[in-house]
């Protein structure tokens, strides 16, 4: 496991604007924008900006550290050295996994204070989380079966930014996950959210046996 | 070190390898043939990044590989890079800092080790790349097109580098320059349309061509019989000669042969003139 987070480290740290983006939106944006606007409009405008932004900036750019991961992996054409090193057709999930996990915790400071000035906000860190690790699935799914890192990050953001544009008038399609216009509707998570998660997972395994069958 | 059995690959109906069976130790090993032969394919397959189709390879768990295409993410720095592959390989972490140091100066790659891998000319991404290779000891090396792309110097100094790896590995390289093995290889093996058509010492590819490689002037190629293959024009007291290689005799003294008159007479398919 030493190794491996080590191999993450240099990743993440190598590709400097991709790891400070999100930590950046997280801990400086994301407090700066609630706080002044909870001083122009009140308590409620600021929840709901809140959740915007943890719904569509933050969830979206949780992809950057699984970019900056896959990159090595795909993208470079030094990638075939590198699964010769590593020898056994292993592949990239639990790398992405653990990043994924990574990113979440990081939010977890923010949603913990954002809870005592909003309370009950924990639905929407596992609303968050849920969207975050499907999103994250669809990138690794993408660029496995593509072999492209940028392809794949072209067709996941598409999704997202639609997802964020055409949610709000279509509030209740299920196939766009990202409603950061609105909190959650009674029942959602069970009927939309923890669906999503089951497909996250089964990305995850279609993933992973995409990479761990090898190249043909 | 490393022993493939009845192996084939396919890519849809194009069958690229052909029941290739081989067994090889110690020592450098040189994979020769002409574009398209096969060479590629088959390294990536020892390398384990191919699956073969069917067939066999079986060989050490570590594994050094520089593939032909070796152009690692950019925002690295050298040290990273290796470090990386450090991790890859399990080396442990307080063994690695002193490995990755060790192999870039033998690749002269020390005094830019903090270096971005975009700010390194092609030469020294194959540098790195055979440093890379060469990470934890590994007892199988294999090097594909090592001179690929380089300039004359980058080539030399590239070669050099090579001729100083440990003997004790089996290091396989291949190439479709016969110059990059000449000197190395004690055993040559030669692929062409994805089988195996030769597999001998360097010696005994040169004696397959004893008596087939002709120095004649140019001005008589008019009388030479054919079928032959001009292999280089030389000049010499005003003289220009033609160096060929032909199955007939040829009114001329036959010259010494290399390991490429060998090469190009297995390739042309040429009976050697002792049979």
């Amino acid at each position: 496991m030493s190794f491996r987070l080590q191999r993450l480290r240099i990743a993440l740290l190598s590709s400097r604007l991709l790891f400070l983006a999100p930590l950046i939106v997280v801990y400086f944006l994301l407090p700066t924008s609630c706080i002044s606007m909870y001083q122009k409009e009140g308590l409620r405008e600021s929840r709901a900006l809140f959740v915007y932004l943890s719904h569509s900036l933050v969830t979206m750019l949780s992809l950057l550290w699984t970019l900056s991961h896959l990159q090595i992996w795909i993208d470079s054409e030094g990638e075939e050295a590198l699964r010769a090193s590593r020898r056994k057709m292993t592949s990239n999930g639990l790398d992405v996994i653990i990043l994924l996990c990574v990113y979440l915790v990081m939010t977890l400071p923010v949603f913990t204070v954002a809870n005592y000035f909003y309370s009950n906000i924990w639905p929407e860190w596992f609303r968050f989380g849920i969207v975050t690790s499907t999103l994250v699935a669809m990138l690794y799914v993408l660029a496995v079966s593509l072999d492209s890192v940028t392809m794949a990050a072209l067709v996941t953001y598409a999704y997202s930014f639609l997802s964020v544009i055409y949610g709000a008038e279509n509030a209740s399609a299920s196939v766009l996950l990202l409603k950061p216009h609105r909190e959650l509707y009674p029942g959602e998570m069970t009927k939309l959210y923890f669906p999503a998660w089951g497909a996250a997972a089964v990305l995850f395994l279609i993933g992973h046996m995409i990479e761990t069958r090898g190249k043909n | 070190m490393i022993e493939v059995q009845n192996l084939s690959k396919y890519f849809g109906k194009k069958q690229a390898l052909v029941d290739i069976n081989l067994r090889l130790g110690k020592g450098f090993h040189g994979l020769l043939g002409p574009n398209g032969s096969g060479k590629t394919t088959l390294m990536r397959c020892l390398a384990g990044v191919l699956r073969p189709s069917c067939g066999t390879t079986k060989q050490s768990d570590m594994i050094g590989y520089l593939p032909q295409r070796f152009n690692f993410y950019r925002e690295l720095t050298l040290y990273e890079t290796m470090e990386y592959f450090a991790s890859l390989k399990k080396i442990p972490r307080h063994q690695q800092r002193d490995a990755i140091m060790r192999l870039l100066h033998l690749v002269h790659l020390d005094e830019r080790a903090k270096s971005k891998l975009r700010t390194l000319s092609g030469g020294m991404i194959r540098r790195m790349g055979i440093a890379q290779a060469l990470l934890g000891n590994p007892p199988l090396v294999l090097v594909d097109e090592p001179t690929a792309g380089l300039d004359p110097e980058e080539r030399l100094s590239f070669k050099n580098i090579i001729s100083d790896l440990n003997p004790d590995s089996c290091i396989i390289i291949s190439t479709h320059i016969v110059e990059d093995v000449e000197a190395l290889c004690k055993r040559i093996i030669i692929l062409d349309e994805g089988k195996v058509v030769a597999d001998k010492g360097s010696d005994a590819l040169k004696e397959y061509a004893r008596g087939s490689v002709y120095r004649v002037l140019a001005d008589h190629q008019a009388d030479l019989l054919p079928p032959y293959e001009i292999l280089r024009r030389e000049r010499s007291e005003e003289q220009e000669y033609l160096r060929i290689l032909s199955p007939n005799d040829q009114n001329a003294k036959p010259v010494h042969p290399t390991i490429e008159d060998g090469y190009i007479m297995v390739i042309r398919g040429y009976p050697p003139k002792s049979l």
